[in-house]
């Protein structure tokens, strides 16, 4: 089980565009090892949120902690440097991989700043290819020789081979077909398990939360509608909005089975 | 509607291999299978669409009448409707929902405007008014889609994908409506969706495509407790979100 300390703390975060709040006040924890859901619909501020934590957008926080490097900011976050140990996943994995660039070739990138070896390097991917279930093979492949799955296992083989402490997930299972979501899923939740990596996940999908994710967060037009460890909240949601959500993925049968367990 | 031995290509490339399929009136089924399978092509057959993959040979029957297959400026559309996976592949941005509204009622020929108000009040819809669709919520707008669909009161309604754009809370009122519409109107409904929990929960049967043939269809109940095929078998093990099971992590360290 994950210890209970926090390997990321953020205090206050607010993002402004003009006049206009696009993210008012959010607060929110990660344990190492642990994984945090952010939900909401779409225009939420969801993808909003990773920018701004990731330095890619100007935004003010009351206090921002990121233990592995040692990064505690307060006040106006830094839009250059970004939070170095950590990776992102994004959602369309074709779009993420070079075209022109062999699978291997994409994922040896997060290697060039540790002085290895070509052969080291080599072996490295392979075992990251191994990790995520890709054989050997898939070593000298372009991204367009692959399913969209094995794309995305490619994509989290990249994110995982810098040994980082924490991963930015957006929407990472949204443009697969279901039963590849749920493979790829249980393989997120294996590695996190292995590794300890800690995982920040936007989704939109209340049944993959449920069943993976310990902590909730959930945004609606910039604002915190419920932020509470995953299981009170399908039990008893914090707010009718978060309460409305729930409802709705049980009448789609994507939260049956947590629903029976409740 | 009765689909024969329906084949399907895009260029020599075959798309749908014999498919067959029986819709009774009145019933929801719901076509399940990943990408490539040939969800996509098989709807835009039934919709008479040629493009982009060309129908080789077999038929479609549908009240009793063969359907042609035709260039989109030429298909008639009587009798079936399409809501398509969300409003932005419905609406064109530029025009007044108005205008578009009233366009479809001129082509599908739909006179009393008396019942077009009555479609868009019983889904609790204002008039489009000169509203263009972003001014909507995404929500409204996919409601206004299906009133759309719903205006000339077809035999069988398709839906496209109606999750995979649309966040649940949209989604979900959105099938629930039509569910309700449907059952009060007598129509069919087609569903196309990769997700076969979502088919369990709304169709009374299910038809399983893979790699453009339908390897396993019959009804909901039935299919799930006691699939045949393989890849059936698969989907309906994985067709919820399942904790990891804790041996699996061990099995990996």
């Amino acid at each position: 089980m994950p210890p209970n300390d926090p390997v990321f703390q953020l205090e206050g975060l607010t993002v402004r565009a003009g006049d206009k709040v696009l993210l008012q006040d959010v607060s929110c924890d990660i344990q190492q090892g642990g994984m945090l859901c952010v939900i909401g619909e779409s225009g939420a501020g969801k993808s909003t949120l990773l920018k701004a934590v990731q330095g890619f957008l100007p935004a003010t926080c009351r206090r921002l902690v990121f233990t592995p490097s040692g990064t505690d900011i307060t006040g106006a976050v830094p839009t250059h440097p970004g939070l170095p140990q950590t990776r992102w996943v994004m959602q369309d994995p074709l779009a993420a991989l070079n075209p022109r660039l062999t699978l291997g070739a994409s994922i040896q990138e997060s290697l060039y700043r540790q002085n290895l070896t070509v052969q080291e390097r080599k072996s490295a991917v392979l075992a990251a290819l191994e990790d995520v279930q890709l054989g050997s093979e898939f070593y000298s492949r372009f991204p367009g020789q692959v399913s969209l799955g094995q794309a995305q296992r490619a994509c989290l083989a990249r994110a995982l081979i810098a040994r980082p402490k924490l991963i930015f997930f957006d929407e990472p299972l949204s443009a697969l077909d279901a039963l590849v979501q749920k493979k790829i899923a249980r393989q997120m939740e294996v590695l996190r398990r292995k590794t300890q990596t800690a995982y920040l996940v936007v989704t939109h999908d209340l049944g993959f939360a449920a069943a993976y994710a310990d902590k909730v967060l959930v945004l609606r037009m910039g604002q915190v509608e419920a932020y509470q460890p995953c299981d009170e909240f399908i039990a008893a949601p914090a707010s009718p909005y978060a309460e409305n959500l729930i409802e709705a993925a049980r009448s789609l049968g994507t939260l049956s089975h947590a629903s029976e367990a409740a | 509607m009765k689909i024969e031995a329906l084949s399907a290509e895009i260029g020599g490339q075959g798309i749908l291999h014999d498919v067959s399929l029986e819709m009774a009136p009145t019933e929801w089924l719901a076509v399940v299978g990943g990408s490539g399978a040939g969800k996509s092509t098989l709807l835009r057959a039934v919709m008479g669409l040629t493009r982009p993959a060309r129908p080789t040979s077999g038929h479609i029957l549908f009240n009793g009448a063969q359907r042609a297959f035709a260039s989109p400026a030429k298909t008639t559309l009587d009798g079936i409707a399409y809501v398509p996976q969300s409003p932005a592949h419905g609406f064109d941005p530029l025009r007044r929902l108005r205008w578009q509204w009233d366009q479809l009622a001129r082509r599908k020929r739909v006179k009393h405007t008396s019942h077009q108000r009555d479609i868009l009040s019983a889904l609790g819809l204002p008039d489009p008014g000169g509203s263009y669709p972003h001014q909507w919520s995404r929500g409204m707008q996919q409601r206004l889609l299906l009133a759309m669909a719903l205006m000339d009161a077809p035999k069988l309604l398709i839906l496209d994908e109606p999750t995979s754009a649309l966040d649940p809370l949209i989604a979900s009122q959105v099938l629930q409506e039509t569910r309700r519409i449907a059952a009060e109107h007598e129509i069919a409904v087609m569903m196309v969706t990769h997700d076969l929990a979502l088919a369990a929960r709304f169709a009374g049967r299910i038809a399983i495509m893979q790699r453009g043939r339908i390897v396993e269809s019959g009804v909901s109940d039935i299919l799930l407790s006691n699939p045949q095929h393989t890849y059936s078998r698969e989907l309906v093990a994985h067709r919820c979100w399942d904790k990891a099971k804790p041996e699996i992590s061990h099995a990996a360290e």
